[in-house]
């Protein structure tokens, strides 16, 4: 290949070098492709081959390089304000105050009703200007309610949400992205209200499990199986994808999916002991300097 | 060095012992020797959680949540449990803020934030004696911080929410025994100091009051009656008062922008001050040294205000990413332990961390038992359940072998190939 490339480089004419060049991706294709037929026409006849190459051939990635944390195969000890909802016997369903920033716009209010389909037991109040985020929570906690999420909508973008777990907290706050509605996912189907099943994906460190712990707080312990849906939340370099589907079980083999929308994408900013008080966590950008840590 | 730490997940406390060097999230670093649970009675949770430790003589005291005080033994390997006192009258949602010792007559103080204080004599470990309560002498009771005069024993400084510095004396000298079978006539309530608050600012608006820790100056060319301490705030002030000098404060510097947590001396002389406050700073600041012209804004009615700052010495970080809670300076080291679960160590003058230590629970309290060395350094990490580290060394020496091949790869290359260059024809001089 170098001599090939140091060839080129020696021909001046630029249609010529970028004929020959052209000639010369495509027979590396091709040479790509017949040897891809010919491994895969091996490994059908003989599928340990496969299992073989597999086994053997890992890529690298990001998340294989990952900066060691030892807080991953450490388990939790103790309790967190999240115990309500986890242990038996004081086991409280979740009810959930719903509202957005003060003077919000329309975008705000569409969220709001995405988000109001997605969790069950859910209340949408308008927000009055006259009280703050710690007036609110003590309402909530009066009316026995678990949770208080905010939206947050900026110059016509929603692009944070806040949770606070009541009646100790803690909060969290996320930025939104990547905000796609049902209506323009191919093949989407309709939502039905039952309680969907939870999945959730990568949340590994102490901190992770805290923000799992959050997710899972906010729906029902007993998913509608009959429902057949599922809400994925999952986490992938510090980014939390939302994706909710549909399944059907087509034989004892195959699954088919539809997904359901929307979709969103999370990104974990703050998290703060009680309600908005110490901060136990805070992204700064500098911790996006090694691509290789994660912190979720 | 031996470092105990209150977790407040659990409610126990956590023993820490490590050599200089240690770092848990390093994979192949130097783990520490031990990490585990003491003062883990049965039904201890979160909500008796310990949220003030103190060592006095050979006992750890600890004070819970709910109005408990524990006394554990030292000298025993697994801090047994020695005796357990229970404050009455206490409320529940009431929250002990501080445990103080008085030296002179050998008596555990504990105030609450509805301003109960509570006297507790060990009695050299026979525990026969139950608490004593006393009311601070003050209009507002609900206070934020006390704090006992280092040389005169019985004069303590407190202030809360909307609740100025005050000095009172509830007794003088030594408390004899006899007072804990009747404590009748015994408490005095003499009010010492009350403090001003500062003077309106530029647009004539009150600064509002919420003091989060108080501190003495001790001085030996003091004379009596005269009082010098320190408070810093919940709004990011540091206050220096002088009771010789009226009842407002001497000095009044901004420290940071956000509400501080934790106060303490790095030096004898009490000349320098750490603080951290609830989002990850953690800094020493000069109580005499000024920076004159630090703070710097602007008003549209007042022109440009320039403040001075006292003087700002140096940031511990660490890759600290949560509120400190408490700061403990023995020596030359300080530790820290607050909510993102680790203990860190660090070298007062150089601020370096000299140890880091994930123990798995948030830190409300942390107390540095013992800083000398112990023999080996490097011991292979073992927890409870037996599991071993492995150092990874394989993997280096692969790298080191294809960097090797690469190098020879590129010498390789041929050098003859140089590429010639055509002269250029320039048009029109021929």
């Amino acid at each position: 290949m170098s001599s090939n490339s140091e060839a080129l480089k020696n021909i001046k004419n630029k249609q010529r070098r970028q004929k020959l060049f052209a000639s010369l991706k495509h027979e590396k294709n091709k040479d790509r492709h017949t040897k891809r037929a010919e491994r895969a026409k091996e490994e059908r006849a003989n599928p340990e081959l496969k299992e073989e190459r597999l086994a053997t051939n890992v890529p690298e990635t990001i998340e294989s390089k990952r900066v060691f944390d030892e807080t991953i195969q450490d388990e939790v000890e103790g309790e967190d304000g999240f115990e309500s909802y986890f242990s038996a016997d004081t086991a409280k369903e979740p009810k959930i105050l719903l509202t957005t920033n003060a003077n919000a716009r329309k975008q705000a209010y569409e969220f709001a009703d995405l988000l109001m389909e997605i969790f069950p037991n859910v209340t949408f109040v308008k927000r009055k200007r006259e009280f703050s985020m710690k007036d609110m929570s003590k309402f909530c906690i009066n009316r026995d309610y678990t949770d208080l999420i905010v939206i947050n909508e900026d110059k016509k973008n929603v692009n944070g949400i806040t949770f606070i777990h009541l009646p100790e907290g803690p909060t969290f706050y996320f930025s939104i992205s990547s905000l796609v509605d049902a209506k323009r996912i191919a093949g989407h189907g309709r939502a039905s209200d039952h309680i969907p099943e939870l999945v959730l994906n990568n949340f590994n460190t102490r901190l992770g499990k805290t923000v799992g712990r959050l997710f899972q707080s906010l729906f029902p312990h007993r998913p509608e199986f009959q429902g057949r849906q599922v809400v994925t939340l999952h986490n992938q370099r510090d980014y939390i994808f939302f994706r909710r589907h549909r399944y059907i079980f087509r034989n004892e083999e195959r699954v088919g999916l539809q997904e359901l929308g929307p979709q969103f994408t999370l990104k974990l900013r703050r998290v703060q002991k009680g309600i908005k008080d110490e901060i136990e966590w805070e992204h700064r950008p500098d911790m996006e300097r090694d691509k290789r840590k994660f912190y979720l | 060095m031996k470092v105990l730490a209150a977790s407040e997940d659990t409610g126990s406390v956590k023993e820490v012992i490590c050599a200089r060097g240690t770092d848990t999230s390093k994979k192949d670093g130097v783990q520490p020797k031990s990490v585990r649970n003491i003062c883990n009675e049965e039904g201890t949770s979160i909500k008796s959680r310990v949220l003030q430790m103190e060592v006095s003589g050979d006992y750890l005291i600890a004070c819970r949540l709910g109005g408990t005080l524990c006394i554990y033994d030292i000298t025993t390997e697994n801090y047994d449990l020695v005796h357990t006192y229970e404050f009455d009258e206490i409320a529940k949602d009431d929250k002990p803020i501080s445990l103080l010792e008085d030296k002179v007559s050998e008596v555990i103080i504990v105030g609450f934030e509805s301003g109960k204080v509570f006297f507790v004599t060990l009695n050299d470990g026979k525990f026969d004696f139950k608490p004593i309560k006393v009311d601070i002498p003050l209009k507002k009771k609900e206070i934020t911080c006390l704090t006992i005069h280092p040389t005169q024993p019985g004069v303590f400084a407190c202030g809360g929410k909307e609740n100025d510095a005050h000095i009172f004396k509830l007794y003088e000298g030594k408390i004899p025994l006899k007072t804990f079978k009747n404590a009748d006539k015994f408490f005095s309530n003499e009010i010492l100091f009350s403090a001003k608050n500062v003077k309106n600012n530029h647009l004539d608006l009150r600064s509002p009051i919420w003091i989060s820790k108080i501190q003495f100056i001790e001085s030996e060319q003091q004379p009596k009656g005269r009082f010098q301490f320190i408070t810093v705030t919940r709004y990011g002030q540091l206050r220096i008062y002088d009771t010789a000098h009226g009842r407002r404060p001497t000095k009044d510097y901004p420290l940071c922008d956000r509400p501080i947590l934790a106060l303490n001396y790095t030096t004898p002389e009490q000349n320098e001050i750490i603080v951290s406050d609830t989002h990850s700073l953690v800094a020493k600041f000069s109580l005499t040294e000024v920076d004159q012209r630090a703070f710097k804004s602007n008003s549209a009615s007042a022109g440009r205000i320039i403040k001075p700052v006292a003087k700002l010495l140096g940031k511990y970080t660490g890759g600290n990413t949560g509120a400190v809670f408490d700061l403990d300076v023995v020596d030359d080291l300080v530790a820290t332990g607050g909510l993102d679960r680790y203990v860190r160590v660090y070298e007062l003058d150089s601020r370096e961390v000299v140890a880091k230590v994930y123990i798995g629970t948030q830190i409300n309290s942390v107390i540095i038992l013992e800083t000398e060395e112990e023999e080996s350094e490097g011991t292979e990490y073992t927890d409870e359940s037996g599991k071993k580290r492995k150092v990874v060394e394989e993997e280096e020496q692969d790298d080191e072998q294809d960097e090797e091949d690469l190098w020879k790869q590129l010498g390789e290359v041929d050098e003859d190939k140089s590429v010639v260059k055509k002269k250029r024809k320039v048009a029109g001089i021929n």
